[in-house]
């Protein structure tokens, strides 16, 4: 039994706008091992979305999986790949195996059903129990582990009577009842009021931790990853520019754009007058670039990042980032 | 010190009117002092009336009961006519910079907008100072000529900061005017807006649910709890020895990064 649950290889998702195929996602390596929670982190537009809705096959019309494949281990060694999975399996494939929580719970919930038949259904669909008495007793386990008080009563709620932190625990209710092996959550708490926000993650954590399973937690929030995940990677313009243990991230980040987003940040106890950014904005050229996509706003001065780019380098066991300054023969400095 | 106060709140209630004769309480019997050239930040979570306050602080909501004084005039009072030259006075930087631009309207015109309702200066006046504006929020001077649209969220934001400090405002209001915008980004107008406040000697109300950002901003920071004040302190004390329980729970709640050679 392999270590990986699923494992993206040179995924390349594109956008086609008139007659040309522009790519987001540009060649993406990610590997899920079984129990571990995976940051994708990066600023909008860069591609972090695609790339999970692709994992489920729920791609935005215009969009597609222009090249690379999605290999999917089952425990008893074979590998499936989600890519070339006809839309009827990959339906079943998702629905049992890989649930979703999406960033905001009312308008992914059907505000006209109540949300135990909500979760139910999914039982029911995917035939996994007898009858629906059966299912109800299920979801109501399920509400009441999620952290719903008096869940037979809530069970009749519709969703507009609950607050959004609740809204978020039907979310995961309805992902996790099938007992799926990976859960993608795309940026489950940014709607949230940082009270809720610390309650929600810990609950992820809890699902996972009591399920041995997986997950993909897709954010914009640092502050998130590090209370969340195990490993993480940093996304820019459709490119992974360095993947890290969380620790090691945090500890030691490499990558110009990692130290960027991370400085940008304000911190309590840190007075300094002003905040340090990254100059400029994300380009919004669709051309494909040469050289590295960070060189524009990049803080290191180095003349071949703009016709060269840069081969991922391990710079410590298990730190992986693409830039020159980290490979061999050039010193990691910080100023 | 009251010469210092630029506005304060005093006693304030507001309710509002739900189905079946039920009234909902938004903010319930709160006072409130600011002082001219403070960051004030307003922080707590969400339904617990901060924007209810700042409204209205700014008459955008007419209170129950209680005063609002505006630089030593009750304007809780004053209607039309009267309150207009206090309107010039406030002015507010909204949290969606995408729908609070009008998408029809070239950036100049946006921001041309209130001189030309205030000050009716000649068409080349108005011109230079869109262009003054322009180059204090860090925009170049190509953007007059173009649409909200071709613009991304930061500079957005970017606009409408220029359109709020057009009249030389002494107060300006933002309502969670950094939580739709990435780090970075965010970063930027942060630091924008804390060097326009020094050197304009804006007083600014700033509302927002992320302490990391209210504790980088703010000179004092009140903390809201379900419709009332639970706490107002310098931002230094409150983040160092916050007093009541709920401070700490929701200091406690920040995600925070442990993070070593960053600078």
């Amino acid at each position: 039994m392999s270590d990986i649950l699923l494992e993206l290889k040179n995924l390349t998702v594109s956008i086609r706008r008139d007659k040309e195929d522009i790519p987001i996602v540009k060649g993406v390596d990610i590997a899920i091992p079984r129990g571990k929670i995976v940051g994708l982190v990066g600023e909008s537009g860069c591609g972090k979305s695609m790339t999970a809705k692709s994992v489920m096959g729920i791609l935005p019309g215009a969009a597609r999986v222009s090249f690379g494949s999605i290999l999917w281990h089952d425990p008893d060694g074979t590998v499936t790949d989600l890519t070339g999975l006809k839309e009827k399996e990959l339906r079943k494939m998702c629905g049992t195996k890989i649930g979703m929580v999406f960033q905001e719970p009312m308008t992914s919930l059907n505000p006209m059903m109540r949300i135990g038949d909500q979760v139910a259904e999914v039982l029911l669909i995917h035939k996994l129990v007898k009858n629906r008495s059966e299912a109800r007793d299920k979801v109501i386990q399920l509400l009441n582990e999620v952290g719903i008080p008096e869940p037979e009563l809530r069970y009749r709620s519709y969703p507009h009577e609950l607050s959004g932190g609740m809204r978020q625990r039907v979310m995961i209710a309805m992902a996790v009842i099938c007992e799926p092996k990976l859960l993608i959550a795309d940026e489950p708490t940014t709607a949230l009021d940082v009270t809720i926000e610390a309650q929600i993650l810990k609950l992820i954590r809890q699902m996972c931790e009591a399920r041995n399973m997986s997950a993909i937690v897709i954010t914009h929030n640092m502050g998130v990853v590090s209370r969340l995940c195990d490993s993480v990677y940093v996304m820019y313009m459709g490119r992974i520019m360095e993947r890290a243990s969380v620790r090691d991230l945090f500890s030691n980040p490499i990558h110009p754009y990692t130290r960027g987003l991370l400085s940008s940040i304000p911190r309590i106890g840190e007075n300094s007058e002003y905040l340090k950014t990254i100059p400029g904005n994300i380009p919004e050229s669709e051309k494909e670039t040469v050289g590295c996509e960070f060189c524009l706003r990049c803080s290191e001065d180095e003349r071949r990042c703009f016709f060269e780019r840069p081969e991922e380098t391990e710079a410590e066991e298990g730190h992986f980032v693409s830039c020159f300054t980290a490979g061999p023969g050039n010193e990691v400095h910080h100023e | 010190m009251s010469e210092n106060v630029l506005i304060s709140a005093r006693n304030v209630t507001k309710s509002f009117k739900l189905p079946g004769n039920k009234r909902h309480i938004a903010v319930d019997n709160v006072s409130l002092e600011m002082y001219k050239g403070e960051t004030l930040a307003l922080v707590g979570e969400s339904g617990c009336g901060k924007s209810t306050l700042a409204k209205l602080l700014m008459r955008l909501l007419d209170a129950d009961s209680g005063e609002i004084i505006f630089d030593g005039t009750d304007i809780s009072a004053l209607s039309g006519r009267a309150l207009r030259p206090f309107r010039k006075r406030m002015q507010m930087v909204f949290q969606d910079p995408a729908s609070s631009l009008d998408p029809r309207m070239k950036v100049r015109d946006i921001i041309a907008e209130p001189l030309e309702v205030w000050n009716a200066l000649g068409k080349k006046e108005t011109d230079e100072r869109v262009l003054e504006l322009l180059e204090m929020v860090e925009l170049k001077e190509s953007a007059m000529y173009k649409y909200p649209h071709q613009f991304s969220g930061g500079q957005k934001q970017r606009i409408g900061i220029a359109r709020a400090i057009a009249l030389n405002p002494d107060l300006i209001v933002c309502d969670e005017s950094v939580s739709a915008l990435d780090v970075s980004v965010q970063a930027q107008i942060l630091n924008l807006l804390k060097r326009l406040k020094k050197d304009l000697g804006l007083s600014c109300l700033f509302i927002s649910h992320d302490l990391s950002v209210v504790n980088f901003i703010a000179d004092r920071v009140c903390v809201m709890q379900a419709r009332k004040i639970c706490e107002i302190n310098d931002a230094k004390s409150l983040y160092e020895h916050p007093e009541r329980e709920y401070t700490r729970y929701l200091l406690s709640s920040i995600p925070t990064i442990q993070v070593k050679n960053v600078f």
